[in-house]
Parts: structure tokens; sequence; C-alpha cells
């Protein structure tokens, strides 16, 4: 039984330079549609649902949509969702689209988390990864998101951006303790194909950063929040006590999740599925009563099981590992032995974790599996 | 065969012509080929792809003719008589030189073409006189005459000084907008002369190339000299003795066209369920077991070769693979030789000898795409004789071999005859690089009043290592080299070894001589600094002379590899990266805990010293 639903929104205002996800400039008439087959989608999977613990509103930027299409959008969920037993529902947002009203509606629909895109607060390079949001905006959407009664605040932060230098990230890490909020999620900026900034790179008109400053930024990201009572729970992401954001931990763990929209991943029936990523094809498929799956991945029951549980900070059970899988991790990985040698794993009261060493070399982990 | 089919294959004999055509890289042969194949109908417009003689996706890539290739054309002569035309192509760069005098060897005439803006090459003449020393009717003609820069009267002049030909009745031709083709085609029925050979005489049948088929086996090319060959004979191979069945003869059209028979001058190809490579070698002459002739034909001189490099798996369980790939290639490249190599480094693979720097590039990359093995190739070397303290002398073609210095009396290196021609203005800049490469000048002619030919002792040592690049670089691309072995001459060499995390990589060692020493070393440790990916230590780069350190480079440690987002959905894409990750680390070498990638191993070449 379903445990996670992912709903993806692909609209944006705006493409940043680094994304890579499905996503498109928004439109009117594109987003109805869109909303109506998001519906019918979730309506093929209806079956699916009865167990659903959390939801997942990601894009693209969900907060694109206006306020009548997530109340349609959020009606529909009331219909097949029993949402009293929902325990996490989350929407990604971008701080320039919130306004009290908005805010509002995503009370009454059963939004319960906001996992606010910041990526960061100085506004050139806002401008640079061309963000349509500026300082201003963030400081005001958390104070409405907090008026409105929002208690449960997630912040995205991304660092290792072109030309940042380690001032500019302490001032990030300081302005982003002093809003006071529940959870931060501080990624690395990845480099991926396709992008804006993979063409600037590859041109030469801009220059990536250097690793050494990227592992000093993200030490001194790990040690400032940790002292602010930040619990550094998955390699990216730092929650205060019980807080960590239950959705992504429950797909940490294993758990069974549906993704619904253009572009969406779900694992289910021991089968990875991913949906078509292209817009024009969804809406065919959607169209026809047909299911836009556009790819299945094996699941590969043990390598998932590591790459995801290593990820966080408390690593994966031994006994529980060995009660799965019938033997020990180090039966299957004779490598980990000498990782756990060298320092970059470690074990402790039966569970094998990464090291603070290990957090950082990450891929040479990952890349044993 | 009856009387009246001898008749048959005499009358037809006379109808033949094989030719050639002689041209410097980027004159034009590949495209004029294709343009006679396209005025003889010999290919439909559908089946026409851009220089359909060079059918190596790698030909077509570089634009040049590696191996040579022989296709049988048919033509309707307005004197109202069908011919038949063998045009065997040829390659036109230095290196392969051997595979020209092979496909020379089974013409009567040849075709010279000249680009009409830029004249004779020194590529083309040595092709050239080989032609002549076969005694073949050359046709010259001249190409790209459309080109605004064209000038037909100097390339004319240039052909009967330089050359000595009549260009009076030069064919001008533009291969790529059709023009000159008729004609020369008429050139070639009127002067090439009918192949002689009597279809009476015993098989003799000259081996001139060779193909692996996986369903029927090696497949020789072969041109007929004497007698006849069919389907059912019994063959036998002249120096191995190894008798065969035919089953089937054909010509190549360049579809492989089976024929009832082939008789004297035809060049086909013939199926015999051949299996062993080995046993088929190019230059052998090919007789009939029940009828055998007692004499072979003259073989072909067989090149040695003078750059050597040691190519190794970089996945060792494909350390056979590259055996029976190196054995196929050998198969129509007698100028290749191979024996095992061991290196601490590397592991096993094989030490390789080439013809040339082309030759070398040209049988990594067949390699590495047509039997699908990735290689790590060493820097290339030539042989060195060693004389040792107590008078014996040793053939170093591998730096890892080279005695510690205290038991060297001297070494010697090989020079070869350099002939570099270019236009004058580029004189001051190719004697300044000659002087650098530590040439010694013999000679200055100017060949009319634009181009200069200079001559020099070069040793091939420095022509291994980047000569060629630079003499482009500073004549603008327009000189061009050619080069001959002279001999053996002392020279103050030394064995530098490359370390790296402390460790001698014995595949790095490189011998250089003790002038440059110290400004390699540099080049190499900077070079290699940025090739070697940062690890989870720091990487110490070293080049040392007899032990004592003369550079030093650091790859600095990288702190920090781990993947940042990692949803649900992301698990899969992020596997992507990961498999990625792996797929970059088997093209590396492990060296001791350093992760060497497979071009640090050529790093010691290609050095801008700048």
């Amino acid at each position: 039984m379903m445990e996670s639903l992912y709903i993806h929104i692909p609209f944006c205002e705006k493409i940043c330079t680094y994304c890579d996800f499905a996503k498109e400039v928004d439109s009117q008439v594109k987003k109805e549609k869109y909303v109506h087959a998001l519906i019918k989608e979730l309506s093929m999977h209806r079956e699916k649902l009865s167990e659903l613990q959390t939801i997942f509103i990601g894009g693209g930027t969900p907060s694109v949509l206006t306020i009548s299409q997530l109340t349609t959008l959020g009606n529909a969920l009331h219909k097949v969702i029993k949402m009293y037993n929902i325990k996490e529902f989350t929407i990604e947002c971008n701080p320039s689209d919130i306004n009290e009203e908005k805010a509002l509606k995503l009370i009454d629909i059963g939004v319960n988390r906001i996992s606010l895109g910041v990526q960061t607060f100085n506004d050139n390079h806002l401008n640079f990864l061309n963000r349509t949001h500026r300082l201003k905006d963030i400081e005001s959407a958390v104070s409405i998101l907090r008026k409105v009664g929002f208690r449960n605040i997630s912040v995205d932060l991304l660092f290792g951006l072109p030309n940042q230098n380690m001032a500019e990230l302490r001032d990030d890490v300081r302005r982003v303790l002093a809003m006071n909020v529940e959870h931060i999620s501080y990624y690395n900026l990845i480099l991926e194909e396709g992008t804006k900034l993979y063409n600037l790179v590859q041109n030469g008109e801009v220059d990536l950063l250097d690793n050494d400053i990227e592992a000093n930024m993200y030490e001194w990201i790990i040690t400032t929040l940790s002292k602010q009572q930040f619990d550094h729970y998955e390699i990216s992401n730092f929650a205060k006590p019980n807080y960590e954001g239950y959705h992504n931990v429950l797909i940490w763990k294993d758990a069974d999740y549906l993704g619904i929209g253009v572009g969406a991943h779900s694992k289910y029936n021991n089968t990875r599925y991913a949906n078509t990523s292209r817009l024009k094809y969804y809406m065919e498929s959607i169209e026809n009563n047909a299911f836009p799956k556009y790819e299945t991945y094996p699941y590969e029951p043990m390598r998932d099981y590591l790459l995801n549980g290593l990820r966080l900070r408390e690593g994966i059970d031994l006994n529980s590992f060995k009660h799965r899988f019938g033997q020990s991790v180090f039966t299957f990985y004779p490598g980990f032995e000498s990782l756990v040698n060298s320092g970059l794993l470690a074990i402790d009261n039966q569970r094998l974790y990464l090291t603070h060493q290990g957090l950082m070399y990450g891929n040479t982990i990952f890349g044993m599996l | 065969m009856k009387k009246q089919d001898f008749e048959a294959i005499e009358k037809r004999q006379k109808t033949i012509r094989n030719f050639s055509i002689i041209a410097h890289i980027d004159h034009g042969k590949s495209t004029l080929a294709d343009r006679i194949l396209e005025k003889t109908k010999s290919i439909t417009a559908r089946e026409m792809k851009a220089q359909l003689l060079d059918s190596m996706d790698l030909e077509r890539e570089r634009g040049i003719t590696i191996k040579l290739n022989a296709v049988e054309i048919k033509y309707d002569h307005h004197d109202g008589n069908t011919y038949i035309f063998h045009l065997i192509d040829t390659p036109g760069h230095v290196d392969f030189t051997y595979e020209v005098s092979r496909s020379l060897a089974e013409c009567e005439g040849a075709l010279l073409v000249v680009d009409a803006a830029q004249g004779i090459e020194a590529q083309t003449l040595a092709n050239v006189y080989l032609a002549i020393d076969n005694d073949l009717e050359i046709i010259p003609v001249i190409n790209k005459i459309d080109l605004p820069s064209a000038n037909v009267d100097k390339v004319k002049k240039d052909i009967e000084d330089v050359i000595g030909l009549d260009a009076s009745e030069a064919v001008l031709a533009s291969a790529k907008d059709g023009i000159g083709i008729e004609e020369i085609l008429d050139q070639v029925i009127e002067k090439i002369p009918a192949p002689t050979g009597d279809p009476r005489e015993p098989l003799k049948a000259l081996i001139f190339d060779s193909i692996y088929d996986p369903y029927r086996g090696v497949i020789p090319s072969i041109r007929v000299v004497e007698g006849t060959i069919s389907k059912g004979e019994t063959i036998k191979m002249f120096s191995s003795g190894k008798t065969y069945e035919v089953t089937e003869v054909g010509v190549t059209t360049p579809k492989q066209v089976p024929r009832d028979y082939l008789g004297p001058g035809d060049v086909g190809y013939l199926v015999a369920s051949i299996k062993n490579v080995e046993n088929v070698r190019v230059g052998d002459t090919i007789i009939n077991a029940d009828n055998p002739a007692k004499k072979p034909l003259p073989g072909y001189r067989t090149l040695t070769p003078m750059v050597f490099c040691g190519l190794f798996p970089i996945d060792s369980n494909k350390y056979n693979d590259l055996r029976e790939a190196l054995e196929r290639l050998k198969l129509n490249d007698a100028a290749l030789t191979f024996e095992p190599e061991n290196s601490q480094a590397l592991g096993f693979g094989y030490r390789t000898g080439f013809l040339g720097m082309l030759h070398m590039e040209i049988i990594q990359e067949r390699l590495e795409r047509e039997f699908n093995i990735d290689l790590i190739a060493t820097a290339p070397s030539v042989i060195y004789h060693v004389h040792l303290e107590n008078g014996e002398m040793k053939v170093i073609d591998n730096p890892a071999d080279m005695p510690e210095p205290q038991y060297i009396d001297k070494i010697e290196e090989p020079y070869v005859d350099a002939t570099i021609m270019c236009p004058k203005e580029y004189v001051g800049n190719i004697m300044e690089l000659c002087q650098s490469k530590r040439g010694h000048f013999k000679n200055m002619t100017y060949l009319g009043d634009v181009r200069v030919e200079l001559s020099y002792d070069l040793p091939l040592l420095e022509i291994v290592y980047d000569f060629f690049d630079k003499l482009k670089s500073s004549s603008k691309g327009y000189a061009s080299l050619d080069y001959e072995f002279k001999g053996y001459k002392e020279s103050r060499l030394v064995k530098m070894d490359i370390l790296i995390n402390n460790e001698i990589v014995d595949a790095l060692s490189v011998i250089v001589h003790r002038d440059f020493a110290f400004h390699r070393g540099k080049a190499i440790t900077e070079k290699l600094k940025d090739i070697i990916p940062r690890h989870m230590f720091e990487v110490p780069i070293q080049a040392a002379l007899n032990n004592k350190i003369i550079a030093r480079s650091t790859v600095r440690a990288m702190r920090k590899n781990v993947l940042s987002k990692c949803y649900g959905g992301d698990v899969s894409r992020k596997k992507k990266l990961l498999e990625k990750q792996k797929k970059g680390k088997k093209r590396m070498k492990s060296v001791g805990s350093v992760e060497v990638p497979q071009e640090a191993f050529l790093s010691v070449l290609a050095i801008d010293e700048e």
C-alpha cells in the first residue's frame, strides 16, 4: 500500500539557470487543463490511496497555481484521500508567490508544511539564478506564512553557487537562522546537462566553484546549523527536533510511493515507474484514459535500500538488513570493511552509518554499490 | 578449360585496365574515385555514400585512405567496346608507403592527381617515384581547376620540371564538379596497357590484401598474373604450403559479386573457408595445388617498424581479445608487429611496432572502434642502440628496459633524412623549428619561385614527439614532411622516470635528450597534474633522472564528492550518475592507490611548451 503521494506541477514563471526538472513557463490555459489531468490521473490510482500518510506537491513551482486551481485540486484530493490520516502535507512555494489569500487557501486545503524555495538571500546570486524573488520577498513570505498559522516551514538553500564566497555563504546561514524556521534543506549546486548553467560553463563564461571552497562551505553549514539545535539527519537536510521531513524520510526508508503528474516517479509492486516528462504526451495519455508511464526501472531492493538508507545519518540497522536480505551487508559488499577501517563508515549499536568524513565522500561509498 | 574458353579469356583480358590514383591527402583522390564510379554507373545514386572507396568509418572521418581498396568498373567506351577497369586506391600518407607499393604492384598505370592550387607535395613525389620504379604508365590529372587560386600552367611546369613527366596532355579536371572525368577514362583506355599474362600457364595470383568475415573466414584480395582460378579448384599458398578448396571467386564492384573464374589481369577476391589468419600472408603467391607453378611472384619488400609503444587493455580480461585483434589487423598490415609486454603499472599488453605516428594512431583507433577494446597506449618510443660498458650492444624499444646508467657506455638513436617542402615565407620558422629539434641542416633547394625544399638530418625521436604538429603550426599547415631512415648516431640521452604518489610508473618512463630533460620533466609533471583527477588524498607527481627528482607537481586532495540531492524520484537519476562515474573509472588504471586516466600515458607527448 502506498504511504506517500507526490504531485508534480511543472510550471514556472521563469526557468532557473540550474534546473533540470520537468518544467515549463506557465500559461493559464495549460495550468487549468493540467490540474484537471492530474485529478483524472489521481482517480485512476484511487484504490492505492487508502493508507496514505504524506502528500508532497513539488515542481516546477506549485505556488504558481491560482487560488481557484488550488481549490479544485484540494477538493479532488479530499474526495479520494482520507485527509484526517495525512500526517504531513507539504507544498513547495516560491517566496514571491506568497500572499495572505493564497497562504490561507493552502491551509484550507490541508497543507501543513511549506517548503520555501529561497536558494540564497543574496540578490546578485538570485538574479544570476534567474529566480523571481529577492531578499525582501523572502522576509515577507515567512511573516505571512507565520501569520496565517503555518507551524512547519522548511527553507531550501543552495551553496556552491558560481562566484559565491565564504562571506556570502555565512551571511545566508546567518539569515536563515534568524528566520527561526523548523527545517532547512541545504543543497550543493549540481551542474546538470541541458541547463543554461551547463552551457555557460561549457562555453567558459562561468566557472564552477573550486572543490576546496565547496568543502569548506559544506563543513561550515554543518557546524553552524548543528550548534543551533538543527539535527543533521540526512546528507543535505537539517531539522529542529521532531521536524524531519516525514515524506522524504519514508522514501529514504524504502516506503512505496505514488507520483502523479508529468515526469513524476513512483515505486510500488517492487518496480520503479517514471511518467513521461513531456507535457504534451502526458496530457494526451490522460485524455485517452491511459497511464502516462514512460519507463519502468528495475527495483534493486538491496542497492536502493543502501543508497537511500545510508543517506540518513542514523544509517541502516545491520540486523534488519540481515533479516531482509539473508546475509550481512559485509558479505555482499566486502569493500565496506575497508571503508569502516578508513573511517568513512562507522558501526554503533548495530547501525552502519556515514561518519563526518564519509559524508564528505558520499560518492566513493555509493559508487561501490 | 576448353580452347574457346581461353580465347574468350584472352579477348576479355585485352579490355582490362588496372590503375591506381596517386595524390596527396586533400588533393581530391577519393572524390575523383567517386566520380569515376558515378560516371561509369558502377553504383546507383542511392548507393552513393560520400567517398565510397574509403569504406572504413575512420577513413571517411579523417578523409584519408588507410587500406587499399580495389573495385571493378565496367565502362562502355565510344569505340563500341566495353572495358573493365580495376581501380585500386592508394593511401596518401608517408606512414603507408608500404600499402602504396602494394597497390602499385597491382597496376599497369596510375593517375597522378595534383591540386591545381597547391602543386606537388613531397609525399606525392615519393609515390610517383614508386610508380615509375614499377614501370607504370602515368597520366597526370590537374584537379580542382575550379578553384579561384588554381594555377594550371605553374602546376604543369612543376610536373615537367620536378617529376620529369610530359604534362602537355595532362587532364584538367574538377572532381568536385565532375569536369574532365570522361577524358580521364579515355586516356586510361588509350595509354595504360592491358595486363599481360597467359591464361594457359599454371596459376599465379598475388595476395595484396585480405579481410576477415566471421562466416566465410579469411577472404584474400588477389590479382591473377598467370593462369586462371575458379570455384572447386584446390589452391596452395606458396610460402606456407597450406591448401584450400575454392568455394567462390569474384570481383568487388564495390559489393562482392561472384564470378565463374578470374583470369590474368583480374583483380578480385576468393573464398576458401580459410580459418587461420596466419596462413594468408599478404605478398604471398597463390598457386594451383594440382598444377603448381614452380616459382612464386616477387613479393613485397617488408617495411620495418620505426615507432613502438605499449598497448594495454584497460580491462585486463581483454588481453586475449587484444591479441586476436592485432592478429586480424596484421592480416593486411604486415608492417604491424607486436610481442607480449608486461608492465608493473599496466599489467599484460603488447609492445607494438608501427611505421610512424599516423599508423600508430590509426591502429589504436581501429582497435577501439572495430574491436571494442579500450586501450591504454604508452608514449611512443624509437629503437635505441645501447652500448654497455662490457662491449655488449642492446637493442631497446621500451624505456622501461633501459639498463641502469652506470652500465651504459653510450646510447645511439635513429636519425632520419627529412625532406620538408614549404612556401618560401615559412623557411625561417621551419629552420628555427628544426634547429630546436636537434636537426642538422643539409640542403635547401628552390622549386620554382615560391616553393622551397629543405633537407635535414633529424632524430626520429623528435619526429615521434611532436615535430609534425609543430611543423604544421609553424607553416599554417602548408609544409609537408617526408622522411626516410638514415642511420644511428650517438646522443646524450637519458631515461626520465615519472613517479606518481612516490612510486615509479614504468609505463610513463621516457627517453629524453639530456639538455631537454629539465624542461620536459616540468612540462610532463604539470600536464599530469591536470589529467589525474583529485583523490581523497594529495598525490605528488615527480620527474626523476637517475633517482634524482628534477620536477614536481601536486594533485591537491579532493575534499568532497557527495551527491547532494536524492529524493525518491531522484534515485534512478542518481543511479545514472553513479553509473557514469563507474564508467569513467573503467577508463582509468589503478597505479598503486591512484586512478590514472588513459590519456595520462600519452601526456608525455603533445605538451604545449609555450
